[in-house]
């Protein structure tokens, strides 16, 4: 494929998955993973890593997807109807668990014993790799608008310029650049305006808290928009 | 605040529970279709130009199921007022029809398969009497419904393009 050729389908495939994370239809997970990536701003490494892993999870999930339905190994309709409608059901309490335990209010005893603050040192370390998982999960979380630009803008697309691989990756990194802009964006500011003030821990606690907040109310919605059919207007 | 978390955790297991459940594969709702992506763009570029039959009918369907969202109901309403107003005439005297169709009602769910649905859809139907002869999937929607002039145009050419048998 010539090299313009490339460029061009890589820019239509860019496009699409903008077009997919701009729509009203994955606003609430984007607010989620928005607060998500973004909270740990007190360790600016930590956001980027958790951005950059966010990314490569939607991208992963998108390139698995496709290499399936462009190889013929299941169908378009089989694979897109399934993903719709069972994967969103996990979403809203997956949203809502994370924000228990961001919140750590999750007291559950095991074998008479509490939690432990093992256990919640381990989910909070998991937390940057947890972003790519999130990225993962929301990619395949798909929604009408996502499922009508990948499979009938972006598959073809890819099909017709034979590019499986490339456009797939580069549609999940368009879906995810709002979401890395906006946390990036939160991030710094909040680490600026924390440095400047010397207030960075107090206020990354009220980060973690807000994120929680956020994961809570997201989980809630979207249990009462998948679980329960309720419709809000997102 | 107890009360809170409780109420939390409880809506948590309900909705995993329901989630579970739900996730069960239910058989007769199963895709059956073995349509493969090459297949599905072989299948938007099917039809050549035909002559128009005497009771050639077309039938334009918008194709839901039971979650909605702010967009699908943008290219519902597009479509729709645009078929209701630059096909009045057609529509009045029965060449023309539109029909909104939820999937997940009893008895629809046979549309998916019909069509090789993927998501919220308009596919544009050519009859000759009770015999379906052509259909369109007009799948460049979900790219042109942000622009409504362009998206009306869009649904407008292709109804225009089938009517006069030339469904491309």
């Amino acid at each position: 494929m010539p090299v313009n050729e490339t460029f061009i389908g890589m820019s239509a495939a860019l496009w699409l998955g903008i077009l997919t994370s701009i729509s009203p239809c994955p606003l609430a997970t984007n607010i989620a993973a928005i607060s998500y990536v973004g909270r740990r701003v007190a360790k600016t490494r930590r956001v980027l890593m958790a951005g950059l892993l966010y990314t490569l999870g939607r991208s992963l999930a998108y390139l698995v997807v496709a290499i399936i339905v462009t190889k013929g190994l299941l169908s378009i309709p089989g694979v897109s109807n399934f993903l719709q409608k069972y994967i969103n059901l996990f979403i809203g309490p997956i949203m809502l668990a994370v924000g228990l335990l961001l919140l750590d209010i999750w007291k559950f005893s095991f074998n008479g014993g509490g939690m432990g603050s093992g256990l919640q040192v381990r989910i909070d370390k998991m937390g940057v790799w947890g972003a790519g998982v999130l990225g993962m999960l929301f990619a395949l979380a798909l929604c009408p608008v996502s499922a009508g630009l990948f499979f009938g803008g972006l598959v073809p697309l890819a099909i017709k310029n034979h590019s499986a691989i490339l456009f797939p990756t580069v549609y999940g990194i368009g879906t995810a650049v709002p979401v890395l802009g906006f946390s990036l964006l939160l991030a710094f500011g909040a680490h600026l305006v924390g440095t400047a003030f010397n207030k960075l821990t107090v206020i990354e606690i009220w980060v973690r808290r807000i994120t929680a907040a956020v994961m809570l109310l997201v989980g809630v919605v979207l249990i009462l928009k998948h679980n329960f059919g309720l419709y809000f207007g997102i | 605040m107890k009360f809170l978390h409780g109420m939390l955790l409880g809506m948590f297991a309900v909705s995993a529970f329901v989630a579970c459940n739900a996730a069960q594969p239910k058989p007769q709702k199963q895709a059956t279709s073995k349509q493969t992506a090459t297949e599905k763009t072989d299948s938007t570029k099917a039809v050549t130009a035909m002559p128009v039959a005497a009771n050639t009918k077309i039938v334009v369907y918008y194709f839901h199921g039971n979650a909605r969202c702010p967009t699908c109901y943008k290219l519902e309403n597009f479509a729709k007022s645009l078929v209701e107003t630059d096909f009045a005439d057609q529509i009045r005297n029965g060449k023309i029809e539109w029909k909104t169709i939820n999937v997940d009602d009893a008895g629809n769910e046979h549309f998916t398969n019909d069509y090789k649905l993927y998501t919220k859809s308009v596919i544009v139907s050519t009859r000759e009497g009770d015999k379906e002869v052509v259909w369109k999937n007009l799948d460049q929607i979900w790219t042109l419904v942000g622009d409504q002039a362009q998206y009306m145009g869009y649904i407008r050419k292709e109804v225009r393009a089938c009517l006069e048998g030339k469904c491309l």
